[in-house]
């Protein structure tokens, strides 16, 4: 951006999709408010964190410093032991997309593109400015982006990811590696990692954690909840401050404690009970639960790294120095994660097949984004698993553009007659 | 020795004059005569000696056919429990005195009482050499006893041999650990008798070894006796005499009387002594139809002492030792986590083959 | 209601803070004991020392060694059945805690626990065998196992005609345990540190001894339970651990295989964690601490059971309780500390 023509353009570009973006924003906010009556009081803060915020206005003090990641892969609690702001930054928005097939081939991940064209007009969540960007070596595309600096324009970190997290070496290749971003960050942050600040850290993180866990608990037990705004709460995780985020959340779980006793269930006994897993859906792109949510269904579990993968799995150290704690955080990044960057991934079929008996669902949809190899390369292996287990599974593939709906939604509404078929059979015979 | 005993005899002679006659007291020993060295095994901690049973290998050959001749055949493989021995012995000292039998006609009382004070069996076989047979079931201090009494003129000697004989085998485990202390003593068997106290801290592994102050005490009806003549005799000929002190106490610290290199030193060797008390009450007493005014007590007992532990075990060697090894694992461990300080250098490469 | 409330309260319960004064008891009943006249019998499953002036009862090791120490024909003649007897009587007293005897009772491992609290409150690092040392290193509490028994044996019998051991070869893994030397010492007692130079025999025994025992507080300085993991007390445990009452039972369906569990092992078993299929997950090295139940967050992946009664089983409330216990989580909790206060009414 030496000229002033680019300057010129980029300014035009990043305009227009500003107004895109905010389109965007409350069209899908909207549909996910206004189309369903039954509103819970406990969601308008996490309905409030998706509003657009006005331009010179950041959720982040500017004191701290502030460390975008690009993955789940990135320890956070590191982040916030080092007193800086933490974000992930994947973008679910279909403006941005189109931001970043200018300098990105067309035929990858929409998730991808969207990301590096909110990288490169700095739209990321809250109006972040990152001094960071944490960009873990999982999926080729964006490991990619890191090597787009100069032209998006900000500062990678690549922190090296195992492909595989089986063995004893790549357990200790990863260890090594997050020891390495500690420095890094260490350095970028100006603040040494301290024993009482990361316990301190992963004490706030399992506390979330602890929230979430009983907030998928009280989703088990009866359909209280709709998925969409279930996922949108995970997806607040991404940019909110923790402490707010958990309070939130803590006050949800309250009022679904409520409609529990109550029997106030937002969809009836009949209705399909799915699963969905595969690519992450990340706000605004909602579309999956929108249309399952809109035909009656109901999503009772996401299986994506924008929800339960993120937050469930738990640190446990057992002596709270750094020699333990920094290996321990690291192990939640790599052992339990189910990203299907690991090969191999069959943690990722049993968490499933689990998930379907906990949460009662009556079958799977599996989502893939056009260009998204290893979701795509994992659903045959999937799918095959778990029709062998009797669930059915419909795998379709979408794109960030909203305007393809048609045929998904003639697609899901097959679906979901079937398995309603298929309960009444069940419920006969019994 | 040669004061003390001159003392003593002067004692004896004050008070009974006429009492002339040494007596050779008869003693329980351990140790077997030359002739049954090749058919007897010693086994335990305090070696007791028992007969070795004649296996079907070698039941034909001569020295196991002589003295074992209890159901030899059909005992070779059920197996009962082990009977021990002990020989009798009759002379003051060790080194002379003769293994001895006892024409089957003498009057003599041989009991064995257990642990728990019961009565047990033992019996005397006699053969060339004699010997008391009998076995140890329980754990614990046995008591045996071998009483026979003479007279002569106004006197009746009383010899009471006795023996303690510890049954205890760390095979069966050390459950009674704490009942190796209290001693065992029988009036309704013998008035007079003499008990070794127990240490403080005695378990059944308890050893007397070269150092070690032994308390023995005299009772008379169970009650402390003083003024007894106690005399020790030691395998090398060494011996001493004393009178017990008004608790009926008497003191001896055993010495080893013997050196030889380390490298020959056996921890497990048995040094023998060989005690004798003495005591004579004047008391009207009949025997077989005839009065006698005094009573001559004579009584034996005889253990053994081991070498003393500072003759072959070296605590400044143990500490040396152990600091040595912890600062070498100290080291060990420092030089091991410095080379894991240099990280990508594990993985290394032998290139002395071309 | 109330049945389901105490279950929970356990689940809840911080056993390592439980375990602790367990170990505390244990540790004093076993080593000092015998001064108040209490007495266990002597085939324990745990190192309860007879060579410790206070202990209550001895260590079935010690009793195997003196036991074996005898002629095949005597081991094949009735005298033989007192053989089986105490191994009975070892098997009686294992299969109530099974491989807890370990976590929970010896007094050598309660000292193992105390030289790591030592070490972390001195802030010094701990260090893991790494996945190949680990495999080639547990082999030797087998090897140890087999001495034991095959040395007394040798001292008696002749095998392949090799000549018989010298007799000073009797309880040769007590010569050179680490417990003979350093347990007495707890009673004041400092006559096991010494080198026997009666032979050759006992020299190198009794100074390999000495060498265990450094090597002991050093390596259990810098490795926690050392030497649990050479110990041939639990080999012979391991080889009767399915038929223990209490189990370590995992529902590998329900695993996330997150490692929690393998990383707070004090041993650093890893199949707890990897093993998906295994259903008794109590391995070799195992002392049933049950530090990795407790820090398992999915609802009963890891259970012990008594028979088939769980007693703990992994909870997630159980697991941010004691891991992350912040005021937070357990004010949003309303209707636990409810029930509780209804519980204490009644």
């Amino acid at each position: 951006m030496n000229n002033k023509i680019d300057i010129d353009r980029y300014n035009r570009v990043k305009k227009t999709t500003t107004i895109h973006y905010n389109m965007e924003v409350n069209q899908v906010l909207s549909e996910i408010i206004d189309d369903f009556p039954d509103k819970l009081n406990g969601m308008t803060y996490f309905y409030d964190r998706f509003r657009p915020i006005e331009k010179n206005k950041s959720l982040y003090p500017k004191e701290k410093k502030t460390i975008a990641s690009m993955c789940i892969h990135v320890p956070v609690e590191i982040i916030y032991a080092l007193g800086a702001s933490s974000v992930r930054i994947c973008s679910g928005a279909y403006s941005t997309d189109t931001a970043g097939a200018d300098f990105l081939p067309a035929k990858i991940c929409p998730l991808v593109k969207s990301t590096a064209g909110a990288i490169y007009l700095d739209m990321l969540p809250g109006n972040a400015n990152p001094d960071l960007i944490i960009n873990p070596t999982t999926c080729d595309q964006k490991k990619k982006i890191g090597e787009m600096e100069d032209e998006i324009g900000k500062e990678f970190y690549v922190l090296e990811v195992p492909p595989s997290k089986d063995s004893e070496e790549a357990r200790q290749y990863w260890h090594r590696s997050v020891k390495k971003m500690v420095k890094k960050l260490e350095s970028v942050t100006g603040n040494r990692l301290t024993r009482r600040k990361l316990k301190k850290s992963i004490k706030m993180i399992l506390t979330a954690q602890a929230e979430y866990r009983r907030f998928m608990k009280l989703r088990r037990k009866a359909p209280v909840i709709f998925g969409k705004d279930a996922q949108l709460i995970t997806n607040a995780y991404f940019f909110d401050n923790l402490n707010s985020w958990t309070e939130a959340l803590a006050t949800l779980n309250d009022e679904l404690e409520e409609r529990i006793a109550q029997k106030h269930h937002v969809v009836g006994p009949r209705a399909p009970r799915l699963l969905l897993t595969g690519s992450p859906s990340i706000f605004p792109n909602m579309r999956t639960h929108l249309l399952i949510e809109k035909l009656g269904g109901i999503v009772v579990y996401e299986e994506f790294c924008s929800s339960s993968r993120m937050l469930s799995d738990t640190v446990a150290v057992d002596e709270w120095f750094l020699y333990d704690m920094v290996p321990a955080v690291a192990d939640r990044y790599l052992k339990p994660n189910t990203c299907p960057n690991f090969t191999p991934n069959d943690d990722r079929i049993r968490k499933i097949l689990l998930a379907m008996k906990e949460y009662d669902a009556d079958g799977i949809v599996y989502q893939t984004f056009t260009g998204c190899q290893l979701y795509d390369l994992e659903s045959r292996k999937i799918g095959k698993e778990l029709e062998k287990a009797g669930y059915p599974v419909l795998n379709i593939e979408l794109d960030y553009n909203p305007k393809d709906s048609g045929q998904l939604t003639t697609r899901l509404e097959a679906f979901m007659e079937s398995i309603k078929d298929q309960k009444r059979t069940k419920r006969k015979k019994i | 020795m040669s004061r003390v005993l001159k003392n003593q005899i002067l004692i004896v002679f004050l008070f009974f004059s006429f009492q002339a006659v040494s007596q050779e007291p008869i003693w329980f020993s351990n140790q077997p005569p030359k002739s049954m060295e090749k058919v007897v095994k010693a086994s335990g901690m305090h070696r007791y000696y028992s007969l070795q049973r004649t296996s079907r290998k070698t039941k034909t050959t001569n020295n196991g056919k002589k003295y074992k001749k209890t159901k030899k055949g059909k005992t070779a493989y059920k197996r009962s429990a082990t009977k021990y021995v002990q020989w009798l012995r009759k002379g003051n000292s060790i080194k002379e005195a003769t293994y001895i039998c006892f024409p089957d006609s003498t009057n003599y009382r041989l009991k064995l009482m257990s642990p728990t004070g019961k009565e047990e069996p033992i019996s005397l076989e006699q053969n060339k050499t004699c010997y008391v047979k009998f076995e140890l079931n329980e754990e614990g201090y046995y008591n045996a006893y071998l009483i026979f009494k003479k007279g002569q003129q106004d006197t009746l000697y009383q010899n009471i041999a006795k023996a303690e004989l510890l049954s205890h085998s760390c095979r069966n485990g050390h459950h009674k650990k704490l009942e190796a202390r209290p001693v065992r003593y029988y009036p309704e068997i013998t008035d007079f008798e003499i008990i070794r106290l127990r240490h403080p801290h005695e378990d059944y592994h308890y050893f007397a070894s070269s150092g070690d102050t032994e308390t023995f005490k005299a009772l008379m009806n169970g009650k402390p006796l003083p003024g007894v003549k106690i005399t020790i005799n030691t395998e090398k000929g060494w011996s001493k005499t004393g009178f017990t002190d008004k608790n009926g106490e008497f003191k001896i610290q055993f010495l080893q009387d013997y050196f030889s290199n380390w490298q020959e030193l056996d921890k497990r060797k048995i040094h023998y002594y060989m005690l004798k008390a003495d005591y004579i009450q004047p008391k009207d007493i009949q025997y077989k139809n005839k009065d006698y005014k005094y009573v001559h007590y004579i009584l034996t007992m005889s253990d053994g002492y081991r070498p003393s532990r500072t003759m072959y075990a070296s605590m400044v060697w143990g500490l040396i030792v152990f600091l040595i090894a912890m600062i070498i694992s100290i080291a060990g461990i420092f030089i091991y986590k410095e080379r894991r300080k240099r990280p990508y250098k594990e993985i290394k490469f032998n290139e002395s083959n071309n | 209601m109330k049945k389901i409330n105490i279950k929970k309260y356990i689940n809840n319960a911080n056993v390592s803070r439980f375990r602790f004064w367990i170990q505390l008891i244990s540790f004093f009943i076993f080593v000092y004991g015998g001064y108040f006249f209490i007495e266990i019998g002597s085939r324990l499953p745990i190192f309860s020392c007879p060579y410790v002036p206070g202990s209550p009862g001895g260590c079935y090791l010690l009793g195997v060694q003196h036991e074996l120490n005898s002629t095949w024909h005597t081991i094949f003649s009735p005298r033989g059945i007192s053989i089986l007897k105490s191994l009975g009587i070892f098997l009686l007293f294992f299969i109530f805690l099974n491989k807890a005897w370990c976590g929970f009772v010896c007094p050598l491992g309660t000292l193992q626990d105390w030289i790591t609290r030592l070490r972390k409150s001195l802030g010094f690092s701990f260090t893991r065998y790494d996945e190949m040392s680990f495999k080639r290193l547990k082999v030797i509490k087998y090897i140890l196992l087999a001495l034991l028994i095959l040395i007394p044996l040798a001292i008696n019998n002749s095998f392949f005609g090799l000549p018989k051991l010298s007799h000073s070869m009797h309880t040769p893994f007590c010569k050179i345990c680490p417990a003979r030397t350093i347990l007495p010492l707890f009673n004041g007692d400092t006559s096991q540190i010494y080198i026997d130079f009666t032979d050759t025999t006992t020299i190198i025994l009794t100074s390999l001894g000495l060498m265990v025992a450094a090597l002991f507080l050093v390596g259990s300085f810098v490795k926690k339970r050392f030497f649990c993991f050479f110990c041939p007390m639990s080999a012979l445990q391991f080889l009767f651990s399915k038929i223990g009452l209490l189990r370590l039972i995992k529902n590998g369906d329900k695993c996330t295989r997150c490692g929690n569990c393998s990383r707070v092992c004090d041993v650093g078993i890893t199949e707890i964690a990897d093993d998906i299929l295994s259903k008794n997950i109590i391995k070799d090295d195992c002392m049933m601490c049950l530090k990795c139940v407790e820090a398992c967050p999915e609802e009963g992946a890891l259970k012990v059971k008594v028979l088939n009664f769980d007693i703990f089983s992994a909870t997630e409330e159980g697991f941010f309780k004691r891991y992350g216990g912040t005021s937070k989580f357990e004010t949003s909790n309303k209707d636990d500390v409810l029930n509780s206060n209804k519980n204490k009414d009644e």
